[in-house]
């Protein structure tokens, strides 16, 4: 027991105890019971319920208590167990500030995070309590994009829209990318979450496969309708032709800021190839400029200004 | 050691496309004095269940066994019996391939081993322990064989690849090793998708942008492009397996064999993981021959077999020679079967060490299985320190000693005499003035 009288740790009872604290909270699908329905959303079924008493961390469940009230008694506890607070603002800190956030961080949105247990937005108060703390405004890059958030930053920084569908070609290609960038969705089996420390995701396959899919996303095209699903001609303004501005403008499109001199200097070279940076390109006629403009969107979506975090 | 990758990449490009032709080895590990082992860590995640692997088959322990495991239990004769390793203990007989091995005294098994000095169950603090090289401790932010290629100094100066993680995620057991090349398939291991026309100049403006500055994401963005670009540039057709070597099918069978394709292609690997999952055989893990843990220790068995097979030959072809694969779980499972017909997490396991100089047999003290030898009640105990089966591997095989700095405060080690080679002495950190032990020099942690 704590100071406060909290059991400090666990035994296999208490995990006993949780697992009949939950029992009757299923899915309703009749892959998990025939007589169950499709719609593959939450159910609590009352016949499966443990109708004994239990207890768990110390609490004592009595029997025969209204359907659901067990499992939400116990996730009661959870939350207002003080290890619960450690655990969440450890992980958040480390998610906003960077691998090792500070102590003194992380004690102090432990302990908003149980002042404000029964508040509606309590998580919300635990992010204000890190984002304005003066550590998180001398902290800056110490993260990388995971595959994830790569991938949904380039589809809204590049305004994309693919439409995944089971069975189709690009949504294959794109899984099994994916798959290999080491962050399928729901596909982490341990219940501990995918690592959220920079080396974990700074080696070369999530890396290579970013890249990839970077190219993929400025490729796809869209058979059925004639188009490319992420649009980048018809987002370009009309007076935005040459080189320089191309450049400018689709880093400030997906980044929210000029890029650093010597990546913006690089991507204006490949976009005016033997053109002067600033004549206007052939961009509304000629495919291999527009190619070239794919390719160089692309660049931004691979590059360390868009990957940090 | 001196990674070279960029040199090479600079100074022989117009050479890549002849590598094939000029092997490597044939110019670097020339020079006697440089190690030119190659290390594959094999880990089993999950919890294997060694007492499946190899049953005891005679004695008193066969009874505790019987006793406790009553329909998984594999059986001492009939269909699906254990295979007679020395009249007490058995291999599971899909493990068939394996007992193969072990007849050509390829094949080490040793027996009750773990984390001596920390009881642990749960997957992940046991894996993370067992892979950063420090139970108990969470706080290093290098994993054990990170330190050691860190700490070799006796590798050849122009390794292009000297570590290589099969899997989309890198390790713990190299984690904070920027070289160290991670994949699945090398087919797909390319940025070579770009607009059509644009491909070369693309990628050349690519590298351009992460070379133009430093940071450690600009230069794990440079190792990856080079990693990229050397296997693009030697992988190329399809793969043969030499000796007829049988792969199983499976994204195992495969990550072996790419590891194989890898290895023929003379880049100066030292150090590979590869992983298979699967093994928290808490219910239905199958009685005998039959279901679901044989399948998967079938595929362990044949994936190793098929392996070793492929990598064998001589002179020059012998990469069995220099080779090591060392095979580990985060921790066995209890002796008793549970009410779901499979196992509970538990302590005491086997390792298996495979290769062309491993000194075949059961080793390390088998710790009993009578209730009062088992660990509170349930596991078998743990005798011999899992680092001490890889401090030895590390001392004869990678001639490696400063096994201080790969596994601080880990002391007291001896020989179990798994693998042949020469006992260097143990190296302490005196003469670079830094205390045995000493976590802060491998830490920038501050939590």
């Amino acid at each position: 027991m704590d100071s406060e009288g909290w059991p400090v740790g666990y035994v296999e009872a208490d995990v006993i105890g949780a697992a009949r604290s939950l029992t009757g909270w299923t899915v309703d699908t009749d892959w998990v019971y025939w007589e169950f329905g499709q719609s593959g959303t939450f159910m609590y079924y009352d016949p499966w319920h443990d109708h004994e008493a239990k207890s768990f961390l110390g609490l004592d469940l009595p029997a025969d208590q209204a359907p659901m009230q067990d499992g939400h008694d116990l996730l009661d506890r959870l939350c207002q167990h003080p290890a619960t607070a450690r655990h969440i603002a450890t992980k958040i800190s480390r998610r906003l500030l960077g691998d090792f956030p500070p102590q003194s961080v992380i004690d102090n949105a432990a302990a908003v995070f149980r002042a404000q247990h029964a508040a509606p937005d309590q998580i919300a108060r635990v992010v204000r309590a890190i984002v304005l703390s003066p550590e998180f405004l001398t902290t800056w890059g110490d993260k990388v994009k995971r595959p994830f958030e790569a991938t949904v930053s380039s589809f809204r920084g590049a305004q994309g829209d693919l439409p995944f569908t089971l069975d189709d070609g690009p949504s294959n290609w794109f899984y099994w990318e994916y798959y290999q960038a080491g962050q399928p969705l729901f596909g982490w089996h341990p219940p501990n979450g995918y690592p959220d420390i920079k080396a974990a995701w700074n080696s070369s396959s999530p890396r290579v496969k970013n890249w990839r899919m970077a190219n993929f996303f400025v490729q796809i095209y869209d058979e059925e309708n004639e188009r490319h699903f992420f649009d980048l001609l018809g987002q370009t303004p009309a007076g935005i032709r040459s080189a320089r501005e191309l450049v400018d403008f689709w880093t400030v499109r997906i980044l929210g800021r000029p890029v650093p001199a010597g990546e913006q200097q690089r991507l204006v070279e490949f976009m005016a190839q033997s053109a002067s940076p600033d004549d206007d390109l052939p961009l509304d006629d000629d495919w291999d400029t527009q190619e070239r403009l794919r390719a160089m969107v692309a660049l931004v979506l691979m590059s360390p200004s868009f990957l940090w975090r | 050691m001196d990674v070279t990758r960029r040199g090479f990449l600079m100074g022989c490009s117009a050479a890549i496309a002849g590598l094939a032709g000029s092997r490597f080895n044939t110019v670097s590990f020339a020079d006697p004095s440089l190690n030119q082992e190659i290390l594959l860590v094999l880990f089993l995640r999950g919890g294997m269940d060694g007492l499946s692997l190899m049953p005891p088959i005679a004695g008193a322990d066969r009874g505790f066994y019987q006793a406790a495991r009553p329909t998984l239990q594999i059986p001492t004769s009939g269909p699906g019996a254990a295979i007679d390793l020395d009249g007490q203990f058995g291999l599971h007989p899909v493990a068939a391939p394996l007992f193969d091995l072990y007849q050509d005294g390829r094949l080490a098994i040793v027996r009750g081993v773990g984390m001596r000095d920390v009881v642990n169950k749960s997957h992940f603090d046991a894996m993370q322990f067992i892979e950063l090289g420090t139970p108990g401790e969470k706080t290093l932010t290098t994993g054990w064989l990170s330190r050691h290629l860190s700490t070799a100094g006796n590798l050849p100066a122009d390794l292009v690849m000297p570590s290589m993680a099969i899997g989309a995620l890198q390790p713990t057991s190299l984690l904070g090793n920027l070289e160290t090349v991670n994949m699945t398939d090398p087919a797909s291991f390319n940025v070579s998708n770009g607009p059509w026309s644009w491909r070369s100049a693309q990628k050349a403006t690519l590298r351009q942008i992460f070379e133009g500055d430093s940071s450690w994401l600009h230069d794990a963005g440079v190792a990856a492009l080079d990693a990229a670009e050397i296997v693009e540039t030697n992988v190329t057709g399809d793969y043969t397996p030499a000796n007829g070597a049988v792969y199983p099918e499976s994204s195992f069978g495969e990550h072996l064999r790419t590891l194989a394709q890898m290895i023929k292609l003379d880049l100066g690997l030292q150090v590979a993981t590869v992983d298979i999952g699967g093994w928290d055989t808490h219910e239905g893990q199958g009685a005998g021959s039959e279901g679901y843990l044989a399948g998967l220790l079938g595929e362990l068995a044949q994936g190793m077999n098929a392996f070793y097979t492929d990598l064998d030959g001589s002179g020059s072809e012998s990469y069995t020679n220099r080779l090591t694969v060392v095979v580990q779980s985060e921790f066995g499972r209890e002796l008793a079967e549970n009410a779901n017909s499979g196992t509970e997490h538990g302590y005491g396991n086997l390792m298996l060490v495979m290769g062309g100089h491993v000194v075949g047999g059961l080793h390390g003290q088998w710790p009993g299985l009578h209730p009062d030898q088992l660990v509170d009640g349930t596991d078998v105990a743990v005798h011999t320190d899992y680092r001490q089966v890889l401090s030895e591997i590390l001392i004869r095989r990678m001639c490696n000693p400063s096994i201080d700095l790969i596994f601080p405060g880990y002391s007291g080690y001896q020989p179990l005499g798994i693998v042949q080679g020469d006992d260097l002495p143990v190296a302490n950190l005196f003469a670079d003035g830094f205390e045995s032990g000493d976590l802060g020099r491998w830490s920038s942690s501050s939590g």
